[in-house]
């Protein structure tokens, strides 16, 4: 009951922060909004004038896919920012766990995505046209999207345990953003791969919620078989979750041990 | 004694090259951004559409468009944020009271920062650009390449007088960065830099034509990614460009001036 009660304290804290800033997050979403049209809406410019619709379609999904990464290491990453504004050691020594601290976070960064996603999906519709969306099973879809947010998880604490242990800088962070998507097949359907791609994709954990949501909302074909997927869907992501929460504590003991490297800027 | 405008770009080759070669991580970054963002959108287009389409809607070299196209565009990075958010982010880190203390003009020491950055930047896109330009269309590249990093530079520095607009309405909002992060990306989205305007709906045509840095990606783009550039239409692009150039300067400095004094009189820049 603590710990629940822990993590939504934190999450009324952020909240808090977000409400009184109104604009930050209306226009945080919207940057990130332009950014990603500007990067992925030229995938329309491979498809005939009249696949415009289910271009847009798959571009919804590829910028969906990479924003959620993209959050999921800037939660992780925002430690060290904590830690430079002297806030998370107050936050640690009142009780707060960086499991419950990743937690909380993650249901803030999850609004800023959700606003995010729907600002890209205005924006596209606006400029181009509006996406052709059509769901062909739920419970593909309802596995996937469990499957992604469990990743956001455990790679906001594999990122965050990085910054603790090593003190990332942001740019890797930046590059991590960019490439882990492009390789793992989160933003390309792994049937359209090329072979050594697909396996290795197939061995990361990103890749197969990601085929669920694109069976689930566009009907797109599952690389391996769909009952195997459904399971890996599922199963890959709780391993990450197991691995970044391993990660975390032991950063957690470390810097118990031995104090943070990022210096305290105030 | 006034420091004279060589001064102050010398003070600023002195202070940003000291600090870029501090940060080895950016250096990497520059390098790879360009080959980073092409790749993106060369990956995601070919993994759901194809090829052939792209070249029924646009008559160039896929690799190279999108090349010259990231490559402007962070080009263009260089005079938004150098110019737009220059005193902003002094007054982040603290800096601002020293530069105020400088007995110059401020709208001068704005104009002398970007000049190292573009002065690397232009050297940086050739190095980028041209290994790829020569491999896909012969030693003969090497002209245009040199030809597309001058039309590119030229095309960022007819933007400095709007990005005075956005830099004296940005310490108007009293540094409030939400606006300008969200003002980055939308000149670059209307402006085309990998869409093209002639692609777009009409409203957005027309906005984009207000901008001169639509005109220096499409000359760019034509020059080194187009199969049979036409040297006419790249004339009237670096023509508009110019001619947008000498109405948005001095309205630009106009502007920024009377908006700085405006904000100190309000007790805008925290000092």
């Amino acid at each position: 009951m603590k710990f629940l009660f822990r993590i939504v304290a934190t999450i009324k804290a952020n909240m808090r922060v977000v409400l009184r800033l109104k604009l930050r997050l209306f226009s945080s979403a919207l940057t990130a909004s332009i950014w990603g049209a500007l990067f992925i809406l030229p995938l329309t410019l491979f498809f005939r004038g009249e696949d415009i619709a289910i271009a847009l379609a798959y571009a919804l999904i590829a910028f969906s896919m990479f924003f959620l990464l993209s959050t999921a290491s800037w939660i992780g990453f925002n430690i060290r920012r904590n830690i430079m504004n002297g806030i998370i050691e107050n936050q640690l020594v009142s009780g707060l766990s960086l499991v419950e601290f990743i937690t909380a976070e993650l249901v803030t960064g999850l609004l800023y995505t959700i606003v995010g996603i729907v600002t890209f999906t205005i924006l596209a519709s606006i400029a181009l046209g509006i996406p052709a969306l059509n769901i062909v099973s739920v419970t593909a879809l309802v596995i996937g999207i469990s499957g992604l947010f469990l990743l956001m998880w455990g790679h906001a604490a594999l990122i965050g345990a990085a910054t603790l242990i090593a003190g990332t800088s942001s740019i890797i962070i930046e590059l991590t953003s960019w490439i882990i998507p492009l390789v793992s097949g989160m933003i390309a359907p792994l049937y359209k791969l090329p072979e050594p791609m697909k396996i290795f994709a197939l061995m990361t954990p990103f890749s197969h919620p990601c085929e669920l949501v694109r069976y689930g909302i566009l009907g797109i074909e599952t690389a391996i078989s769909l009952q195997l997927e459904l399971v890996l869907g599922i199963t890959a992501p709780l391993i990450y979750v197991m691995v970044g929460y391993v990660a975390i504590k032991y950063a957690f003991n470390k810097i118990r041990r031995e104090g943070f490297r990022t210096p305290t800027a105030r | 004694m006034k420091p004279s405008f060589i001064d102050l770009v010398v003070a600023e080759f002195k202070n940003f090259f000291i600090e870029f070669l501090r940060r080895k991580s950016l250096i990497i970054a520059l390098v790879m951004y360009p080959y980073l963002l092409t790749a993106l959108i060369m990956f995601i287009g070919t993994m759901f559409g194809s090829l052939e389409y792209f070249k029924q809607k646009i008559p160039a070299d896929p690799l190279l468009f999108f090349l010259a196209s990231s490559l402007t565009l962070l080009i263009s990075l260089v005079i938004i944020d150098d110019i737009g958010a220059r005193f902003i982010w002094e007054e982040r880190m603290g800096t601002l009271p020293y530069l105020m203390l400088i007995p110059t003009s401020t709208a001068k020491l704005i104009l002398a920062s970007p000049i190292p950055r573009l002065a690397l930047t232009s050297c940086w896109v050739i190095a980028v650009l041209a290994p790829t330009a020569i491999v896909i269309k012969g030693v003969g590249a090497g002209l245009a390449v040199v030809l597309t990093c001058l039309i590119a530079t030229l095309g960022a520095l007819c933007f400095v007088g709007l990005a005075l607009i956005i830099g004296g309405l940005l310490i108007l909002s009293r540094g409030e960065w939400s606006i300008y992060w969200v003002i980055r990306p939308l000149i670059l989205f209307i402006s085309g830099i990998f869409y093209p305007t002639a692609l777009m709906p009409i409203w957005l045509r027309i906005l984009s034509m207000t901008l001169p840095l639509s005109y220096a990606i499409e000359a760019s783009r034509m020059l080194i990614a187009f199969e049979n550039p036409e040297m006419r239409l790249i004339l009237i692009n670096v023509t508009l460009m110019t001619a947008l150039a000498i109405l948005y300067t001095p309205l630009g400095l106009k502007t920024y001036a009377y908006l700085e004094v405006r904000t100190k009189k309000l007790g805008g820049l925290r000092i």
